[in-house]
């Protein structure tokens, strides 16, 4: 139990201190996780509350890996019917949402066995329950998981046991196919990876707002080419490709298949993304990796412009 | 007189003419394979003809359907045989000899997607290979 509600504070710590404040029993405590801590434990018998402040994580705060599909027939009405509480395939789904007509988001809990190195080197087995969020819209479908990126000194506070090493990686990818596939919907009626290549292009082009450090793209269809700028370190700064590579950074953007791009945006946009955030896009595979963001609503506002 | 390759002949000189065949073949040039989409582009349909045209020529031998995995867990992208879904391939036996020997991936249908590769040269070549690696 204590493990459980370590992990809800971990999640819920995410919101940032000003959120927290807001919380009963947000105020208190020395750490954001205890600040979280002393949230979950008001919010004891209140379920729909934790829930919702999960899906308020995942509208902005969370760093997440999200995974769009287009589908040529709906799954809100599907998604709407899952059981609530009901646990299929060590997935639990613990609240659903429907924010406007034909658009239904489900929140869930997948468990995940994770084997930790404790102090005394033995590896020690524990299950671990990552919240996911599925949503449907009339031709899209997303997969939305957090990104757990912690230390073991991280994993010691949220176990009560000291930890040397995480021996088990909570891999996104393994997150989503375990969330749809309690769906019990058929791997046929899922639909296709959307390919965002175009936007991340475009994306990348605005070279006066974003910066782009590297980029994977595919060489027709045999095989594929990477570019990266060198890293900065000792406080100096990362510089962009379109600075210091500009012909490698003219045949990124110049691909119609990209595989794989890390940017950094430099001032607010109306696509959505505000300044200060960085995202690693895989266009083929219809996925976006938030791994940084200063404030929240960066990611519903830029997933709402994609969707467009 | 009634050979095995009359219904494919028959079936080719139907769907594609003999200077289609030609123009596609300039076209893909050294391309590994082919999808619906680029089928589609290249023919001037949409993609629905497209994936039925693909599929019929899959049915009659001609190409063989494999799914492409582009995971950023995985060096690069390489081609599945459908009957291997699901299941580890090591990823030296998929050609990236600079990995762990031991270096698995499960590639699940829901994140790769289906092309289709020549059935007599490398899609018998690749699926033979990693049916009889793994």
């Amino acid at each position: 139990m204590a493990l459980a509600e370590n992990l809800n504070a971990f999640w819920i710590s995410k919101l940032g201190a000003d959120r927290l404040a807001q919380l009963p029993g947000g105020s208190t405590g020395r750490s954001s996780l205890d600040k979280a801590l002393n949230v979950v434990r008001e919010l004891k018998k209140d379920r729909e509350t934790l829930y919702n402040l999960l899906f308020e994580g995942f509208d902005g705060y969370f760093h997440q890996s999200v995974f769009v599909r287009d589908l040529k027939k709906s799954m809100a009405s599907t998604l709407a019917n899952l059981e609530i509480g009901k646990t299929v395939k060590d997935v639990e789904w613990w609240a659903i949402q429907s924010p406007k007509a034909h658009h239904v988001r489900v929140l869930a809990g997948v468990r995940r066995q994770m084997q930790f190195l404790t102090a005394k080197d033995v590896g020690e087995w524990y299950v671990i329950t990552i919240p996911v969020m599925i949503e449907a819209m009339p031709s899209l479908l997303r997969v939305r998981t957090l990104t757990v990126q912690s230390t073991p000194t991280t994993w010691s506070e949220l176990l009560g046991k000291e930890i040397t090493r995480i021996l088990t990686p909570l891999v996104d990818t393994e997150l989503h196919d375990q969330a749809l596939g309690a769906t019990g919907v058929p791997v046929g009626d899922l639909g296709e990876m959307v390919d965002y290549s175009r936007h991340a292009v475009e994306l990348m082009k605005d070279t006066a707002n974003v910066n782009t450090y590297a980029g994977t793209f595919a060489v027709r269809t045999v095989g594929q080419t990477r570019h990266a700028t060198g890293g900065g370190g000792l406080g100096r700064k990362r510089q962009p490709m379109h600075v210091v590579m500009s012909t490698e950074f003219n045949e990124l953007v110049g691909s119609d298949r990209v595989r794989q791009c890390e940017i950094d945006v430099q001032k607010d946009l109306d696509i959505g993304l505000l300044a200060g955030t960085a995202l690693v896009i895989y266009p083929v595979e219809g996925k976006i990796v938030f791994r940084k963001m200063l404030s929240g609503g960066a990611v519903d506002a830029f997933l709402a412009y994609l969707a467009r | 007189m009634l050979s095995w390759l009359t219904w494919p002949v028959d079936w080719l000189a139907r769907k594609i003419s003999e200077p289609r065949v030609r123009r596609l073949q300039a076209a893909l040039g050294d391309e590994r394979y082919i999808d619906t989409d680029r089928w589609a582009k290249l023919n001037g349909i949409n993609k629905q003809q497209a994936e039925a045209e693909l599929e019929a020529a899959a049915k009659v031998g001609l190409l063989a359907r494999m799914y492409l995995y582009e995971g950023s867990d995985a060096p690069g992208d390489f081609l599945v045989p459908e009957e291997l879904l699901n299941t580890p391939i090591k990823l030296v036996d998929a050609g990236f000899i600079d990995q762990d020997e031991d270096a698995t991936i499960s590639v699940s249908p829901l994140r790769s997607r289906p092309v289709y590769v020549d059935a007599e040269g490398q899609a018998e070549t690749e699926a033979t290979q990693l049916a009889y690696a793994t």
